[in-house]
């Protein structure tokens, strides 16, 4: 049982909870479908401080009483904030957690010890959302594969020095594996464990 | 619970007083109000499960789902309101909220008390005098009468 949710330090959630689950939902699918193109994320809720807007819409959007929720230290300030909006559990452990969100000033999680799926359901794996100082298209890193006509470019200024590595062996694994969203004050783009990322 | 020292119990007694009001009473106190509040949480409809003991001590079993509305707002002044009420009255939610954050800060209190409270207060024991004693009309008693030896 979570303890009483204290309002003091909690903002708004979305103006039209409804319509604005379902709009950003929508963009999510969008993002994981087409990797490598950056995608607007439109919201009135009223983010906690250190959080972008894209990462928490979408976490409003995502969230549930079903599903655990793992926040860096630097955000435990939000952690009310998501609990009041979506019931969703919080946990301290990331290897149990079925959403993670990382500020661009958080060190990365080993991805591989994250919730994976096992063969029959790699669905019942993590979905990590990484938010970064920058994110543009047309240079970086190159991405390959569904969704994705030929190749994309993407690039996302303080990424993990081992992102890449980290995802070349995590994509040994599929189809269990993780999901991300990278994001940047408004912007998503979708990572989803489909896509390869070619040097 | 009950006997439990309470620092609750004050607004736990305005809270069920306003949700179980008749939303008319609530207008009526509203109306030419204009307090400046934001949405925390819009009001939402939902099913809760009511749960019961017959007899108050037997098992506890499900009665059946009720919906109801809740709704959480800020004032300007940083004061928190919230509401949970029987229904999908998202307007009644509002007041209810309202008056919680309003009865929190004690400037109010005494108006609040003379104008919303105290009227609720005498309907809900009238309410409640009247089940009463439609459920004593109705009251049978039952006895087990001694067969004897046969």
């Amino acid at each position: 049982m979570n303890p009483p949710v204290s309002l003091e330090q909690i903002g708004p959630g979305f103006g039209n909870a409804i319509a604005a689950s379902q709009s950003v939902f929508r963009i999510g699918l969008t993002a994981l479908s087409r990797p490598g193109i950056l995608i607007n994320v439109n919201s009135d809720a009223h983010a906690p401080v250190g959080i972008g807007a894209a990462a928490n819409a979408l976490l409003l959007a995502l969230l549930d009483q079903d599903v655990s929720l793992y926040l860096t230290p630097r955000h435990e300030n939000a952690a009310n904030y998501f609990r009041f909006h979506t019931g969703c559990a919080l946990t301290t452990n990331p290897r149990d957690a079925d959403f993670l969100l990382f500020g661009a000033d958080d060190v990365l999680l080993n991805l591989a010890e994250l919730k994976n799926g096992d063969e029959y359901s790699p669905d019942h794996s993590a979905t990590v959302i990484r938010e970064v100082s920058g994110l543009e298209i047309g240079r970086g890193l190159k991405l390959r594969g569904p969704g994705i006509q030929g190749e994309a470019w993407l690039y996302a200024s303080q990424l993990d020095a081992d992102f890449v590595a980290q995802w070349h062996e995590l994509n040994k694994h599929l189809p269990r594996g993780v999901d991300i969203f990278l994001s940047c004050a408004d912007l998503l783009c979708g990572l989803p464990r489909t896509t390869r990322i070619e040097n | 619970m009950r006997d439990m020292q309470d620092a609750n119990a004050d607004r736990r007694e305005w809270m069920g007083l306003s949700a179980r009001a008749p939303l008319e009473m609530l207008e009526s106190w509203a109306a030419g109000r204009d307090d400046g509040f934001i949405w925390l949480r819009r009001p939402e409809a939902g099913l809760a499960m009511v749960r019961a003991r017959i007899g108050a001590t037997g098992d506890r079993f499900n009665v059946g789902e009720v919906t109801v509305t809740r709704c959480t707002l800020r004032l300007a002044n940083g004061q928190h309101g919230v509401a949970y009420v029987q229904g999908r009255s998202s307007r009644k939610a509002e007041l209810a909220a309202l008056a919680d954050a309003l009865l929190q800060a004690p400037a109010q209190r005494t108006e609040l008390e003379r104008d919303l409270l105290q009227p609720l207060r005498v309907r809900s024991a009238k309410v409640r005098a009247a089940a009463e004693q439609e459920a004593t009309l109705t009251r049978v008693d039952f006895l087990t009468v001694s067969r004897g030896d046969e």
